[in-house]
Parts: structure tokens; C-alpha cells; sequence
């Protein structure tokens, strides 16, 4: 195992010469030793230096090895604690591991035995190191504040997965591919009690019906073939924590009546089995679809329905929240640069950003991003040829590309007449004048339309037309 | 004259601990031999100190349950 920092161990042994040659081994594997006659020294070397391992004797002349150890997990709680014990005590070492020790090892030893305890037991504490990181990691990831969204429907959206985290409801979150489902599930999740258990997410519209079933609620040896073994499922891995079930539309009817019967009861039966297996779990769906009309339309049950749409949320599409464009931008300049924020989003390629329509939600945005921060190279300003193409040539940029907020303000209505005059010269010029035909491409009354013309003082430009056609 | 249990009891265990000693230093200067006609000599030391601890191993099953410490 390869080692940065030297793990430090204290040796508390009666036996001099047995002592001695522990430490000269575990000094030449690398460690940093030292080593206590008796536990009262050995103590007292805990209280002044903090050591990563203590390896004890169990039988010590005056305080024996089970009370050094509970003066060092007192002192040092994640201290690993190794007991070294006699044929004759292993009894007794037993019940020290029950007291917080580690592992015990019997002497007489070979000196590999206790290198592979030593290596076990560091290669498990960092394990658990790593994973309290990681947990602490995710619960900042997923933080109700680290979620970007400024806009007021993201904010009123954000109030709700607080207000609601606190409870075991069910929610049923709806909206567009790639406005972040899966993200404002596991908000709930990780802002919820049930936090420091797992949130198991299953997309169901990924997985064959055939085989999501057995997915969902596991199956028995036997089952069906290939059922080798006995498997538990999604839910009964979810115990006591969250499961999402993403593209919750996709699911069979058969299927539906399962999962209506966990929503009700908590409890089911794995594919093949008869034993009844009950779970505390909370149930999070999602879904693109339209999972209202496909009850109207018997795709869907009803009771399923409002049994999952308890607290309904729909995220908004992307281009109903263009105001938080710009910082998603930098959030997701800043994640695929490693953090550094130097780099930015050139004027025009932000108004292209904001002016496409994205289909794909903040996913196709990220994506987008990803792209043009590879395409950057050493430059730190992203241009609107970093962009993807279908972004540069969007229709939605040639209407759009000059509405932006400038730093002074704008006057709204003198805007909207400027782009509504705008439209009504185009549509004249594609129909050669003809008011009849541009009234239809604007989706207006004839009447409608002449009103605007004489209030933009456009009579003459349809005048030709007029003579000849109206 | 009959066996003083515990008494065997403490000498085993001390036994014991003069192999751990003599198992722990055979292993040490295994370590540090480059001469493969010692290593073939001190691996045999090894082999006779875990061959005593598997007779004391046995031995220390044969004292009765209630007279073990």
C-alpha cells in the first residue's frame, strides 16, 4: 500500500525483547513507532501525541489492555485499536472488540499477519474517510442554495423543495428532458431526515419491462431463467432512504399495479418469491410525459396518478427561465475549467445563448459549454463560433439576437414597436404588399393589421399592392 | 501427585511468549540474509517455532474451559 504521510503506531507490550522486535519490523515497513512497558505509559503517550493505530498487549502488568483502550477511543474516537492476545484470552479479546477494538491478533504471530491487520485496518479507516467526504461532498452538491436559479419561478420552486424536504410525501416532478429532475430529487433527498441513507434512482423507460420488474423489486433463486441467485431490488435497496423513479410514464400497466400496492402498503413481494418484504421508503417520480392526458387516455392508471402526484412540481423549460441563462453559463464554464474563473462568455455569443430556444433544457446548455470550453484553447473568451451549429444558425437568433438588457435599461414599449414594425415591413415584403396575405402570416384580421400599418405610418409601403390587389 | 492446572496455564503462556520472541527475531533476520544457505537455516528455526505454538495451541485446548483465564 503506498503511504504519503508515515502512519503513526504506539506498541504497548510487557515483553522487552518481543516488543523491540515488533517495533524494529513496523519502523522498517515505514511507519512511525513508538512503544509503551506497560499501559499506564502507554496512556500517557495517547494523552501527549495523537497516533493513527494502537497495537496493545491484552495482559499488562497494572491497568491490562481493554482499559488503554478505552483511554485511547476516549481521547482519539476514530483511533484504530489492535489487541494482541494469548491462547487464553481470546475470550476476553472478544469482548474488547465489542468495547470499539478494531481486530485482535493471537501471539505467537508472523510479523506478515500483523502487517496485513495494520493494512486492513488503514485501507478501511480511509475507506470510511473517503466516504464521509464523499457524503459531505454531495450534501453541498445538492444543497437547496447550490442549485442555480434565480428566476421567480425557480425561486417559488425552491421554496417548495424546502418546505416539503421535511415530510415522507410523495412528489411527482414533472417538466421537459433536461431541466433537471433528477437534481431536484435528490435536493428533496439530501435536505431531507432521510439524508445520511441512499437515494437509489432507476430510469424506468431505460429498462426492458421484462426485466424492470425484477429490477425494481428483486427476484428469487430460480425465478425465471438465468436466476441464478437471489437478488433484492431497487426498493429493498432503498430502504429507510429515497427511491426516484425517473420516466415513471414508461412503466407497463402489470408494473403499475405492483407499484400502486408499495405506495399504499410499503410492501411487496420479489419476482418468484411469497414472502411479503416491507420497506420504509419515499417515492420521488418523474416524468416528461404528459402523465395526465395518458390517464385520460388509459395509458396511465388514475389511482397510480394521484397516488404519485401528492406534491406536484413542473420545472419550467429553459427558455421560460432565460434569465438564469448567464449563470448557468458560469457555472458550467467554471466546472469544466476546473474552477478557475477566468474564463468568459463573449456579448454575442451570450445573446445567441439567449436567444435559442433549447429543446434539450440545461442539459443541450451544458453540453454546449462542455463544447465551446474545449474549443477554447488558450483564449479565455468563449465567441459565438464556439457554439454549436444548430445554436449559430438558429431562426430563433436572427428574431431574438438584438433584445438584451443593456447596463442603462431599455423602453419596453418602444422595443416591442420596433420589432412589431419590423415583422409587419417583412411580412409585406413577402407577400408583395398583399395585406390579406401578410394579415394571415401575422396570425391578424385584415382590419388589425391596417390599423398597425397607418400607426407605423406604412400605408405607402402596401400601397402598390393595394392598387393592384386589395 | 495431581496437575496444578494453573500453574500450566501461566508456564504455556510463557512459553508462548518465548516463541513470539524467537519466531519474531528468526523473522527479522530472514529479513536482512542475503546468504541463501542461512535463509535456508533460519526458515527452518521458523518452521520449529510455529510448530511448537501449534503444540502449545493444543495443549491449551486440553486444560478444562473453567480453569482458563
Amino acid at each position: 500500500m503506498e503511504r504519503t504521510k508515515p502512519e503513526s503506531i504506539l506498541i504497548v507490550d510487557d515483553e522487552t525483547e518481543f516488543r523491540n522486535a515488533i517495533v524494529a519490523y513496523l519502523a522498517g515497513e515505514g511507519y512511525q513507532v513508538q512503544a509503551a512497558s506497560n499501559g499506564e505509559e502507554g496512556l500517557e503517550l495517547l494523552k501527549t501525541l495523537p497516533f493513527d493505530i494502537l497495537l496493545t498487549d491484552m495482559k499488562l502488568p497494572g491497568i491490562d489492555g481493554s482499559a488503554v483502550l478505552q483511554g485511547g477511543l476516549a481521547l482519539y474516537p476514530e483511533l484504530i485499536c489492535i489487541i494482541i492476545t494469548g491462547y487464553g484470552t481470546v475470550e476476553s479479546a472478544v469482548e474488547v472488540m465489542k468495547k470499539g477494538a478494531y481486530d485482535y491478533i493471537a501471539k505467537p504471530f508472523q510479523l506478515l499477519e500483523i502487517s496485513h491487520v495494520l493494512q486492513q485496518a488503514l485501507e478501511k479507516r480511509r475507506l470510511k474517510e473517503e466516504n464521509a467526504y464523499l457524503k459531505t461532498q454531495l450534501k453541498e452538491k445538492y444543497k437547496i442554495e447550490s442549485i442555480i436559479g434565480n428566476s421567480k419561478g425557480m425561486q417559488e420552486i425552491f421554496q417548495l423543495v424546502e418546505t416539503i424536504s421535511s415530510t415522507n410525501s410523495t412528489v411527482l416532478i414533472t417538466g421537459e428532458t433536461g431541466t433537471g429532475k433528477e437534481l431536484i430529487a435528490k435536493a428533496i433527498h439530501y435536505n431531507s431526515q432521510r439524508k445520511d441513507q441512499k437515494i437509489v434512482s432507476i430510469n424506468c423507460g431505460a429498462i426492458p419491462e421484462t426485466l424492470l420488474e425484477s429490477e425494481l423489486f428483486g427476484h428469487v433463486k430460480g425465478a425465471f431463467t438465468g436466476a441464478h441467485q437471489t437478488r433484492i431490488g431497487r426498493f429493498e435497496q432503498a430502504d429507510k432512504g429515497t427511491i426516484f423513479l425517473d420516466e415513471i410514464g414508461n412503466m407497463s400497466p402489470s408494473l403499475q399495479v405492483k407499484l400502486l400496492r408499495v405506495l399504499q402498503e410499503r410492501e411487496f413481494e420479489r419476482v418468484g418469491g411469497t414472502e411479503t418484504i416491507k420497506v420504509d421508503v419515499r417515492i420521488i417520480a418523474a416524468t416528461s410525459a404528459g402523465l395526465k392526458e395518458m390517464v385520460e387516455q388509459n395509458l396511465f392508471r388514475s389511482d397510480l396518478y394521484y397516488r404519485l402526484n401528492v406534491i406536484p412540481i413542473q420545472l419550467p423549460p429553459l427558455r421560460e427561465r432565460r434569465e438564469d441563462i448567464p449563470l448557468l453559463a458560469r457555472h458550467f464554464i467554471k466546472k469544466f475549467c476546473g474552477n478557475i474563473e477566468t474564463k468568459t462568455v463573449s456579448q454575442d455569443a451570450m445573446k445567441m445563448l439567449m436567444s435559442y430556444s433549447w429543446p434539450g433544457n440545461i442539459r443541450q446548455l451544458e453540453n454546449a459549454i462542455e463544447r465551446a470550453v474545449a474549443l477554447l484553447g488558450l483564449r479565455n473568451i468563449i465567441l459565438s463560433s464556439d457554439l454549436p451549429h444548430e445554436i449559430q444558425n438558429s431562426k430563433d437568433n436572427f428574431f431574438l439576437s438584438d433584445i438584451f438588457i443593456p447596463d442603462e435599461g431599455i423602453d419596453l414599449n418602444d422595443r416591442i414597436a420596433v420589432l412589431e414594425r419590423e415583422l409587419i415591413l417583412q411580412s409585406l415584403e413577402k407577400t408583395g404588399g398583399n395585406k390579406n396575405r401578410a394579415a394571415k402570416l401575422l396570425n391578424l384580421k385584415r382590419t388589425t393589421l391596417i390599423e398597425k400599418l397607418r400607426r407605423f405610418d406604412l400605408e405607402k409601403e402596401s400601397a402598390t399592392e393595394k392598387d393592384h390587389f386589395a | 501427585m495431581e496437575l496444578d492446572l494453573s500453574k500450566t496455564r501461566n508456564s504455556l503462556h510463557q512459553l508462548n511468549n518465548k516463541i513470539a520472541q524467537i519466531l519474531a527475531y528468526a523473522e527479522l533476520l530472514q529479513l536482512s540474509l542475503t546468504n541463501e544457505k542461512e535463509k535456508e537455516r533460519i526458515k527452518l528455526i521458523i518452521k520449529g517455532a510455529l510448530d511448537a505454538r501449534d503444540i502449545i495451541a493444543v495443549l491449551m485446548t486440553e486444560i478444562p474451559r473453567s480453569e482458563q483465564g
